[in-house]
């Protein structure tokens, strides 16, 4: 017989593990391919990687590279780490600006189908 | 700066092949393989995305192309483009990085003069969409397709010989 306590602190983590994670899919699921009051959005090719900075610049279709930062909370798609950004590929991103620079809420690295 | 270094290293290296190969064409012809042959039709699949190598498979084309005219063949020429290519042949100096946008125009003239020629250029359309790229965005010569490799199937079997160019 477990304990009724235990049974009820299990009940509780279990409940938070999934409401975590719950509203982290919510949040990524939220993110609409355009840009909206709270978040930026641009798609384009990576330009330049710097990973001394941890810092991306993406050139969209037509304008000027924006220079985006990613922190931990960057959620990435397609790539695991900033390492593995290179120039040319194509990506879809979504940022807030905070205090002048450009921080990426999330970053989506685009296939490369040969079509 | 290892990228750059290998970029030009193969840029160098595709000029001398193309030099070796201009060298050794002067001294051959291909009169066994256009035996008897009036007319060739041939489609040009062209997927590289790298600007350098791009450059360079236009002005193999072009070449092409006028050697068989000059062997006295009548040339039906199609330059289907799909993949990565897709992104040079876009107006203005849209969808590519700063340092394409000189090449980029390179191609866009060959695209002209293609065109002129009364060369079919097109465009898949799959490819495009895939690159979030609207059928406006495409240079006024090009001629936007539904399926790229519906056209290497169509053009196969109306004849035509397909060379790729990836």
């Amino acid at each position: 017989m477990i304990p009724r306590n235990i049974t009820l602190t299990l009940i509780l983590l279990m409940s938070f593990v999934l409401g975590s994670g719950a509203a982290l899919v919510r949040a990524g699921e939220n993110l609409e391919e355009m840009s909206t009051e709270d978040t930026l959005y641009v798609r384009g090719l990576v330009s330049r990687v710097y990973l001394d900075k941890m810092q991306i610049s993406v050139r969209p279709p037509k304008g000027d590279s924006i220079r985006i930062t990613i922190d931990p909370d960057t959620i990435l798609e397609g790539v695991s780490l900033i390492d593995d950004f290179q120039k040319e590929q194509q990506v879809k991103v979504w940022y807030s600006v905070d205090k002048g620079s450009n921080l990426a809420i999330k970053i989506i690295k685009m296939m490369e189908l040969g079509c | 700066m290892i990228g750059l270094l290998q970029k030009a290293l193969l840029t160098i290296s595709i000029i001398s092949c193309f030099t070796v190969i201009v060298a050794a064409a002067s001294n051959h012809n291909n009169d066994s393989a256009l035996k008897g042959i009036k007319t060739a039709q041939v489609y040009f699949d062209v997927s590289l995305k790298d600007d350098n190598l791009l450059v360079f498979r236009m002005e193999m084309l072009d070449k092409t192309i006028k050697q068989i005219e000059d062997a006295g063949l009548e040339v039906r020429t199609v330059v289907g483009f799909r993949g990565g290519a897709s992104r040079f042949i876009t107006k203005d100096d849209h969808y590519v990085l700063e340092e394409e946008i000189s090449n980029k125009k390179k191609i866009q003239d060959w695209v002209k003069q293609f065109s002129e020629r009364g060369i079919i250029i097109e465009q898949c359309s799959i490819a495009a969409g895939i690159l979030d790229i609207p059928q406006e965005d495409f240079m006024e010569e090009i001629k936007v397709v539904g399926n790229g490799y519906i056209s290497l199937v169509g053009y196969q079997a109306q004849g035509y010989s397909v060379v790729p160019m990836d």
